[in-house]
């Protein structure tokens, strides 16, 4: 699996994922909130936690209070950022929009969040800065690919750190926190795993060593690219069991976009079709070329 | 000349960004790294530097001020709260206050993940919190289900070890209760 440059202008070679990265986190985080809908006010009033309680949990620098009576105005403003990132070729304003609203709603209040949300600010913020047009405008700068390489290394550490701190856990060696994972679903999950399944533990040792080494060698598809094909898909594979066994499909989502759109997977290929082309282009006049010498005698060739 | 100070701010930027990430999760991992005393004095330097509003301004907008540590270095308990609704004498179960989505009940449980306070000892007031949680939560179903009484039970369940199944496998997953209020009067700490 190698970088794959596309031509998307007519001088020269602009890096395929930064380009659809906004679209993706723009269809995700759009989709999570219309889930979220019917929620809404009773997560964002003050029926389940009192605003003091609230108060708690406020970051000291955030811009405003979400926990307003515009809420829908809010969600529907975000919903509509989002699709607008995802199905037209402009995306910085929209970007920005939900950059701002993505913060306010599930960042500077940390009371109903998750690991997800943080994610997703910081992809947004990479997009802002480094998605669709922006990856142009950089070009233009000859900074071809300097989004795709901060990115890059913005997935590097997440995973390193990642792994790093569960290589520090004696459980992760033994087999017991993946064996405790799958037993304790944040969401309802696609598919439980019964007690008796302990028979099996070289399984549940081997799924945890196989996540430490996937998560600790995130480094190493910098290095040698003949195993960069092996990781990713370990970690896109590592996610789509996230999914399954722990219902965290938003999270698994967002992170095997992440990954497909940084080191340009081959399975990117398939929205190719799908996305308009950065630049409208214009139709050239086609001269067809003389091989032979005109007869301009009136009436042609008798 | 504008394309070498583009490059000169955005590797800036990109300095002070990986900068941030490195010492928020080398904080988040510090109980497990070895106490050296060059390390310490690096990690007190940068936490100053983040508490600078603008620092911390930045590691929160862009999201890297949580830290990386998902599930590490170990899995912790998951918490619920199971609602004994009793009307009429009919007696109905619920696990979540009136929360429709999925995506909504993945969001609560990961708030309640506070409660394992509970497993620790001291901390009153973080709990005292919790347990206002708990009743706030019951008072919502109450309004959404008017009931004569609701007993609320925050809980927390313990699936047993492979090395427990390995020497019992007859050992099943217990649940254990963290606090408990009743909607009428009696409130029990447990």
């Amino acid at each position: 699996m190698q970088a794959q440059p596309v031509q998307r202008t007519s001088d020269g070679l602009v890096l395929w994922g930064m380009y659809l990265l906004p679209k993706g986190i723009g269809l995700l985080l759009s989709l999570e909130m219309i889930q979220l809908w019917p929620d809404l006010e009773l997560l964002y009033s003050h029926h389940l936690l009192s605003a003091s309680h609230i108060q708690q949990y406020q970051l000291p620098w955030s811009m405003f209070n979400i926990n307003t009576d515009l809420i829908y105005v809010f969600a529907s403003l975000y919903i509509l950022s989002g699709l607008f990132m995802c199905f037209h070729s402009y995306t910085f304003l929209p970007t920005l929009s939900l950059f701002i609203l993505h913060y306010s709603f599930f960042v500077a209040n940390s009371v109903w969040n998750y690991g997800v949300d943080y994610l997703a600010q910081t992809g947004l913020f990479f997009s802002l800065l480094f998605g669709g047009r922006q990856a142009l405008q950089l070009k233009s700068l000859g900074l071809t690919n300097l989004g795709t390489t901060f990115f890059r290394l913005q997935l590097t550490v997440v995973y390193f750190f990642a792994g790093l701190g569960k290589a520090f856990g004696e459980t992760w060696w033994n087999g017991e926190a993946v064996w405790k994972a799958i037993h304790q679903p944040i969401g309802a999950s696609y598919f439980s795993v019964p007690l008796s399944a302990y028979r099996y533990e070289h399984l549940w040792v081997l799924l945890g060593i196989i996540t430490i080494l996937l998560e600790l060698c995130y480094p190493l598809v910098w290095i040698k690219k003949n195993i960069r094909p092996l990781i990713i898909n370990g970690i896109i594979l590592m996610h789509i069991g996230i999914a399954l066994s722990m219902c965290l499909l938003h999270f698994a989502l967002l992170m095997i976009w992440y990954n497909l759109c940084a080191w340009d997977h081959p399975l990117l290929n398939i929205a190719k079709p799908n996305i308009k082309p950065l630049e409208p282009s214009k139709p050239k006049l086609q001269v067809p070329i003389a091989t032979e010498t005109i007869n301009t005698t009136k009436g042609g060739t008798k | 000349m504008k394309q070498r100070w583009t490059r000169r701010l955005l590797y800036s930027l990109c300095a002070i960004h990986f900068s941030i990430v490195a010492d928020t999760n080398f904080g988040h991992l510090y109980k497990h790294l070895p106490k050296s005393k060059e390390f310490t004095y690096l990690h007190v330097l940068f936490s100053k530097l983040i508490d600078a509003h603008f620092l911390g301004l930045y590691a929160s907008y862009t999201g890297i001020h949580g830290g990386y540590a998902f599930y590490s270095p170990s899995v912790g308990n998951s918490y619920q709260i199971h609602f004994h609704c009793q009307s009429n004498k009919v007696n109905s179960y619920y696990n979540s206050p009136g929360i429709r989505t999925e995506t909504g009940r993945i969001r609560y449980q990961s708030f309640l993940d506070m409660s394992t306070i509970f497993l620790e000892k001291g901390q009153e007031e973080a709990k005292e919190s919790v347990r206002l949680a708990v009743q706030l939560a019951t008072e919502e179903l109450i309004r959404q289900y008017p009931s004569d009484s609701i007993v609320s039970t925050l809980i927390t369940n313990l699936t047993p070890t492979l090395e427990a199944l390995r020497s019992d496998h007859h050992q099943k997953t217990v649940y254990v209760s963290l606090y408990q209020y009743a909607s009428t009067t009696s409130t029990t700490h447990l």
